[in-house]
């Protein structure tokens, strides 16, 4: 990242790589990450990633019959057959935080913004943004010292239209899912090249090492300048602007922390090719950014990651699977079955996408097992019934072991309107971050070791 | 007027009303670029790798909302770094030294980087701030590195400062200046701007209404019609538009792009030309090509260069019959009156529908092929009182756009039932029947825009001033913007009172 050179250097050595190698993303870089898992030996860390569907899922098709072990899978959650003795699928979490709660419509906005906070947002187009902070981001500030990136947000759907999201409510609350805190939302990135730049781009160990030191040595007194700048400001501007000024001193450490990291952890990449845009078709892009986040994951970047596979209340229309029609009109189908089914198949395809990332986090080694066995990957959506915009008995489904902090192979039902945020809690104990609490939760979810 | 608002703004502060609590904007993605190339000459589209900017109250240059992340951080230190090694960018910031050929004089350093943080700041720099500047010349020529690549550093540093990525209102008519450059341009204050406003001559009988009609007629103020037209009708929303092939095979991205440029043209016109804003709703003119022309039904445009046509009958005729408008608010798969309907009561009657009553589902719209249509459908929800209402103002604005499909075109039928509609005419005659109600509905819009905020309640008094002097100046554009200009909330900002 940052240098110029290294940047430009990158560029061509991307494309140049795109025509001599075709190598899968994944099989191209793990030889470079290989040697540090081995010195990781057992003490793998433990990963947490949070995969968000918008417009919640026909939960007909998703709740299975039976609970405990051995249960049949219904549709939806086919696609995880493969790896159904390492995922755990939870039943009965409400998120209060996304109903109405007396402030009328904008379940949408509401049900991406609490998701991962536990927090009702306050309803407003954009004067005193209030959120909370997320699951995700208190894991991420405790963990970051070990890792250049403290968390990685990524989606399929950018954001930048025009006009309104969701009644009233500014677009922040339903195009992000990651707070740091309740007035800072970390955007997500839809660009796979631009996401492999910030992942490796500093990471690069060919070139001039001498030059590369020069420059992040500038770097480093550009960032101190700047420090010195923000600290002159502050002591002039009043208290909403000390706000803005402390997301940019925060976004200013961060990138000083991960100069100083990336130094660290260079090495020589091998060349892999990766599409110059956006590729069009939506399951091509889910994988490639899919396979990001394993590499993220694998060579120890970041331990924390959220993914929205489109924003809240998308309107896209998944021709890839012959649906023609806008997906949240279709979620109010109002039980016509027509629309009812192609809701499913919809759902069918997100829960493929995720399947796809199981498979890759199963397939990659890590430590003493492999990176599903290290990682608790959370999949759902802040709504169940698209139709009627309701907030309980939420889909959820982990994949992976979470370092044996899960027992998964199971269906477990928890009482109706236990908080998500408690699922959360004990997440968090998992990652090494105990919480006390976060958000709405009133305790930790039991029954995730045992029954 | 100086004192008047001044008191106003005072009173307002004193309960709790502040005309704008934050002095602190980030620049968004158009207004990064456009500054960059007006700072450097060089237009590098480099905002393109930013994460996309969230929007409130329907515009993405809110201040609230422009929040900073780290991602956002290390694109701005690579953008940075990719706009110093870009040779155009030299000739604006070496003043002196050996790239300009000149011999290189000790007070070199100062002068580049005081001209270059001027600029880049919008406001005269301190002395202070100068030599916290030429320090990084000093340490790279110690590093063995040349008298460039040490102001190329130290010009790195102003373009990742906040100084320069946030728009930081203070001192009354520098902040002024930038307030009126982002508004009408999206960047910077040109040098004779930012001149008048260092030599406070900017509040001087008759100089801020000069710059505004300057400011119009350059052509950065294409950036309005981008940046607020694109917002405001959604243009922006056409990229992401896509309509059914199956039932609109002929749409590409050919007719995509022509339906933007149709509207663009036509707002620029109204800009240019210094038009009435009901020429917004009815038009006796619009820019088509043969590709839209075919797609219209209108004969006798051959090519692909895009002319102003003449407008016959009522089908077409303002921006509410434009394809671009009537895509944007349409699904992929078919119309949707209520869209339109709502489209119509928002941006251009200044009545956004409120919520629908609480404990009554969202409206329902029948699927595509579905055996009731919808406006039985609609008729039925419409029974119940509770969203009788409401609906009883959104529906007719939305069926009377039923002659036109989901891409525009005219249709007298949705597959086999006859289209049964008021038509554009009775949508028009709506519109105009309350003509305070689009002034109010365009002033809001733009005063949102041109503040970055959104409106508050006591911001009524102000819309109703802008309301008054629009009317009395015929309505022309150019008044609407002066009177913005001219507005309290948009003269003081608490930044000004120091």
């Amino acid at each position: 990242m940052i240098a110029m050179q290294k940047h430009l250097a990158r560029r061509t050595f991307l494309r140049g790589a795109g025509a001599a190698i075709g190598l899968p993303l994944l099989d191209a870089m793990t030889p470079a990450f290989a040697a540090p898992a081995r010195n990781l030996a057992r003490n793998a860390p433990c990963r947490m990633a949070f995969v968000y569907a918008p417009n919640g899922v026909d939960m007909r098709y998703w709740t299975p019959q039976e609970e405990g072990a051995g249960f049949e899978l219904p549709r939806i959650l086919m696609p995880l057959q493969p790896y159904q003795d390492r995922v755990l699928v939870l039943s009965g979490l409400a998120q209060n935080g996304g109903r109405p709660l007396g402030d009328g419509d904008g379940d949408h906005a509401r049900a991406a913004a609490s998701y991962l906070t536990g927090v009702h947002p306050r309803k407003t187009g954009g004067a005193y943004i209030h959120n909370g902070p997320s699951v995700d981001q208190v894991a991420a500030e405790h963990l970051k010292s070990a890792t250049p990136l403290a968390s990685l947000e990524l989606g399929c759907e950018g954001g930048g239209n025009a006009g309104f999201c969701d009644s009233g409510y500014s677009c922040a609350y339903s195009n992000n899912l990651s707070w740091r805190t309740a007035t800072n939302p970390m955007p997500p990135e839809n660009n796979p090249r631009l996401v492999f730049e910030r992942l490796f781009g500093g990471l690069d160990a060919s070139g001039d090492a001498a030059a590369r030191a020069r420059h992040a040595r500038y770097d480093r007194s550009i960032l101190d300048f700047v420090l010195e700048d923000t600290r002159r400001l502050e002591a002039r501007l009043g208290p909403p602007d000390r706000r803005k000024l402390d997301e940019y001193l925060y976004a200013v450490r961060e990138v000083e922390r991960r100069i100083a990291m990336t130094a660290e952890k260079a090495r020589h990449l091998p060349p892999t090719s990766l599409p110059d845009g956006i590729p069009k078709d939506f399951g091509q892009h889910c994988r490639l950014l899919f396979d990001l986040m394993t590499l993220a994951f694998q060579a120890d970047l970041t331990r924390v990651a959220t993914f929205m596979l489109a924003l809240e209340g998308s309107g896209r229309a998944y021709r890839e699977i012959g649906i023609s029609e806008a997906h949240h009109p279709l979620t109010h189908h109002d039980n016509n079955p027509e629309m009812m089914e192609k809701v499913a198949q919809i759902n069918c395809y997100h829960m493929e996408q995720f399947a796809y990332f199981a498979g890759q986090l199963a397939s990659v080694r890590d430590g003493d097992g492999t990176l599903l066995d290290h990682t608790m990957a959370v999949y759902g959506s802040g709504i169940s019934d698209g139709n009627l915009h309701s907030h309980d008995n939420l889909p959820v489904v982990i994949a992976g072991r979470g370092q044996g902090a899960l027992k998964t192979g199971r269906h477990v039902r928890y009482p109706k309107n236990t908080p998500m945020a408690n699922l959360y809690l004990t997440m968090l104990d998992a990652m090494g971050v105990p919480t006390e609490s976060l958000g709405d939760s009133n305790g930790k979810l039991e029954h995730l070791t045992d029954l | 007027m100086d004192r008047l608002a001044c008191l106003l703004l005072l009173a307002a502060a004193a309960f709790g009303q502040d005309s704008g609590r934050l002095v602190a904007h980030r620049l968004n993605r158009a207004e990064y670029n456009n500054t960059i190339r007006d700072l450097t000459g060089a237009d590098l589209n480099l905002a393109a790798t930013f994460p996309a900017d969230d929007s409130g109250y329907g515009f993405d240059n809110i201040g609230d909302v422009l929040t900073l992340s780290p991602v956002l951080m290390e694109r701005y230190l690579a953008a940075a770094d990719i706009v110093v090694h870009t040779p155009e960018a030299h000739r604006h910031i070496f003043l002196c030294g050996h790239e300009t050929g000149q011999p290189h004089q000790p007070s070199c350093a100062r002068t580049n980087l005081a001209a270059f943080a001027r600029r880049a700041y919008r406001r005269p720099v301190t002395p202070t701030e100068v030599d916290r500047l030429v320090r990084f010349v000093r340490a790279a020529q110690r590093n063995g590195d040349t008298f460039e690549q040490g102001v190329l550093v130290a010009v790195k540093a102003v373009l990742v400062s906040p100084q320069f990525l946030f728009r930081i209102a203070e001192g009354s008519q520098v902040a002024l200046a930038s307030r009126l450059s982002y508004f009408l341009w999206s960047s910077m204050p040109d040098e004779e701007l930012l001149r008048l406003a260092e030599e406070q001559r900017l509040r001087a009988p008759g100089v801020l209404e000069a710059q505004v009609r300057r400011m119009l007629e350059d052509s950065k103020s294409r950036a309005l019609v981008e940046n607020f037209a694109g917002q405001w009708l959604q243009l922006r929303n056409l990229d992401q538009a896509s309509p059914d092939p199956k039932q609109f095979p002929g749409f590409n991205r050919g007719l995509r792009n022509g339906m933007r440029r149709e509207t663009t043209l036509f707002f620029e016109a109204i800009v240019r030309e210094d038009r009435s804003i009901f020429d917004f709703i009815d038009a006796d003119f619009t820019f088509l090509n043969e590709r839209l022309a075919k797609h219209y039904g209108i004969d006798g445009v051959t090519g692909p260069e895009f002319r102003r046509v003449t407008l016959a009958g009522d089908r077409r005729g303002g921006v509410l019959t434009q394809a671009s408008v009537l895509t944007v608010s349409s699904y992929p798969a078919r119309t949707s009156p209520v869209l339109r309907g709502k489209f119509v009561l928002d941006n251009f009657l200044n009545a956004p529908p409120p919520p629908p009553p609480p404990g009554v589902p969202a409206l329902r719209e029948s699927a595509a092929g579905a055996p009731m249509p919808m406006r039985e459908r609609l008729e039925q929800h419409r029974a119940n009182p509770a969203c009788a209402s409401c609906h009883a103002r959104m529906d007719p604005l939305g069926f009377a756009l039923e002659n036109y499909d989901g891409v525009g075109r005219w249709r007298t039928h949705d597959g086999e039932s006859p289209i049964d509609s008021p038509g554009p005419a009775e949508l028009r005659r709506i519109i105009r029947s309350q003509p305070d109600a689009f002034r109010d509905a365009l002033a809001s819009k733009l005063l949102t825009y041109a503040l970055g905020r959104g409106l508050e309640p006591y911001d009524q008094p102000a819309i109703e001033t802008i309301r008054r002097g629009l009317e009395a100046g015929g309505d022309r554009f150019s008044q609407l913007v002066m009177e913005i200009v001219k507005s309290v909330p948009f003269q003081m900002r608490r930044g000004d009172i120091e």
